[in-house]
């Protein structure tokens, strides 16, 4: 370790010791050096990566002639460009592509908001209340495992070809992941917390709401983690069967009219939106909670 | 404890702030039965600082938990100032053997969770708790997180939260500073001791370490392992803050370490006689 000695020495004092007088620097710029070199490296790895794939893919779409099925990178980010400033050139899907997104983000926000709503503080109460865990373990345990796709057909048959199917298909997948972390933090709560929030008045709603709901907030935002996910993908495959409009339409109808450029694109804007969507959500909850009160 | 306690009105008062009646717990263990409590009754005087020492598996835990109301007792019942204990409640302060804090609160917000319990006003709430962590040393940390506190700084924020609760008349400590190495555990007597000649409250504090015991208490109570019973009550009428290096000291504590040996080599030979 190096330290900065001549602080905390009075002035004037001769110091003898060799190894000790002439530290390289400051102890804190020597940490701050550190860790941007660290960074850009970690950058510059990064972004090879990224270079190389697009450089094969380049390379096998032009070698091979394949452009019709694997267009070029470069096109790829033209035509996301294109898509995004509204230029309207051979545009085959009906209303533009922010009204796509937003129609995607909303069903989302629907489908993935009220599971969270419903699916978390059920989740706590199963977790906590032995009772309720054994009636209700054995029918969760059994509709868990029907994937969301599967419940497609069904949703269609009884809401029709449209957005309250996707949405449903959304709530069934995100539900449960939910659930069983909520349920699994609430379980494995050091018994000790509750206690102490009995001893010190706490009972009924205010104990859930004080001790319980705070303590498990770890899993909770690993669940939302998880069910998010899950309901992103789930829209897509909601929207390619049984809707005329979003992100999953898209990708359908570009199918439909053999677009590959637009194919990719829309797969592309799917990462993005999936990628900002994880980070304004669950970002925010763990920014607010756990990152303020935990051992980084 | 010569003369009864006077309460602030001048009053005697006559009812004990505990009053234990034949209390009889089993806990299940291996291979059948615990017997770990017997036949116990016990009654503590306003104000007064009772200790409880004994090996472990004497039944002080499952006693203090009693009166914690976390556990019912299966024979007998404990009355806290005349009434049967129903259950937990801010009418007793506690403090864990761990210090037990709610990680999502800072210091001051976790020595104000019992009085935001019972409703007191927010900014009553936060002037108690101030307060009270100027009194264990802690004023300047109120907006700290537990993780960013030492051990020792925990274990008294746990006997803030305790002490903070107006009221609680009695205040049931389980090994607080068990897990303290033994300079700091010297530092936190003193605190809990200038902390209890302040503001005087019935306490019961229970401890494996002797020395902890003879330092703080009014009276000793020395239990006895299997079945967990009353051993011996030992008098310390010694003023505070007390003397650790007199004679008087290492006199009583080497009288209860006596005790405690003798206890417990009378249970090993019955447990030989029965093999």
């Amino acid at each position: 370790m190096i330290i900065n000695t001549e602080s905390s020495l009075p002035p004037g004092t001769i110091q003898t010791g060799a190894g000790y007088s002439n530290p390289p620097m400051a102890f804190s710029d020597y940490e701050r050096s550190k860790k941007r070199k660290e960074q850009f490296r970690r950058i510059r790895r990064g972004a090879t990566g990224v270079i190389v794939v697009l450089l094969l893919w380049h390379v096998m779409a032009v070698a091979y002639n394949l452009q019709l099925i694997l267009p070029t990178p470069i096109s790829v980010i033209q035509r996301i460009y294109g898509m995004l400033t509204l230029d309207n050139t051979r545009w085959l899907y009906g209303p533009n592509v922010y009204v796509h997104l937003l129609e995607s983000l909303r069903r989302l926000l629907l489908g993935f908001g009220l599971a969270a709503i419903l699916a978390i503080p059920f989740g706590l109460l199963v977790g906590r209340i032995r009772t309720l865990r054994e009636y209700v373990e054995p029918i969760i345990k059994s509709i868990y495992p029907i994937p969301g796709i599967a419940w497609i057909p069904l949703a269609i048959l009884w809401f029709g070809l449209g957005d309250t199917a996707v949405v449903f298909v959304v709530f069934m997948t995100a539900f449960f992941p939910m659930f069983f972390n909520a349920e699994a933090g609430a379980r494995q709560i050091n018994p000790l917390l509750v206690d102490a929030g009995r001893c010190f008045g706490a009972k009924g709603l205010s104990l859930f709401y004080r001790v319980i709901l705070p303590a498990t907030v770890p899993y909770i935002t690993t669940g939302l983690r998880i069910s998010l996910g899950g309901a992103w993908k789930m829209i897509v495959a909601g929207e390619m069967l049984a809707s005329s409009q979003g992100v999953g339409f898209m990708l359908m109808e570009a199918r439909f009219q053999f677009r590959a450029v637009d194919l990719m694109t829309a797969m592309i804007l799917i990462s993005i939106i999936g990628y900002l969507t994880e980070y304004l959500i669950v970002r925010l909850v763990e920014k607010r909670t756990t990152e303020k009160w935990e051992v980084r | 404890m010569g003369q009864p306690p006077i309460n602030s009105t001048g009053e005697a008062r006559t009812i004990p702030v505990i009053e234990a009646r034949g209390v009889d717990h089993y806990y299940e263990g291996q291979g059948g039965w615990n017997h770990a409590l017997s036949n116990l009754n016990l009654t503590i005087p306003h104000e007064e600082f009772l200790c409880i020492v004994g090996p472990s598996g004497c039944g002080k835990s499952t006693f203090l938990k009693i009166v914690m109301g976390l556990l019912k007792p299966m024979r007998g019942q404990v009355l806290l100032e005349g009434k049967p204990i129903e259950g937990p409640g801010t009418d007793r302060g506690v403090v864990f053997q761990e210090p037990a804090l709610f990680a999502w609160r800072t210091v001051i917000e976790n020595v104000e969770f019992g009085l935001q319990m019972q409703k007191v006003p927010k900014a009553e709430a936060r002037r108690r708790a101030q307060e009270v962590l100027d009194v264990v040393g802690l004023g300047h940390v109120t907006d700290l997180y537990p993780y960013q506190l030492s051990g020792g700084m925990r274990a008294r924020v746990a006997v803030a939260r305790a002490w903070a609760l107006r009221s609680a008349n009695l205040l049931l400590m389980d090994e607080p500073f068990a897990a303290i190495d033994a300079i700091n555990r010297m530092a936190l007597q003193d605190y809990l001791v200038d902390t209890w000649m302040k503001d005087r409250r019935t306490v019961i504090y229970i401890t494996h370490d002797i020395d902890e015991a003879v330092y703080l208490g009014d009276r000793i109570l020395l239990m006895r392992p299997s079945p967990g019973r009353i051993g011996r009550f030992f008098e310390v009428n010694a003023p505070r803050p007390r003397d650790r290096s007199s004679a008087e000291f290492a006199e009583l504590k080497g009288l209860i370490t006596e005790e405690m040996h003798r206890f417990s080599s009378e249970n090993t030979s019955i447990q030989e006689d029965a093999a």
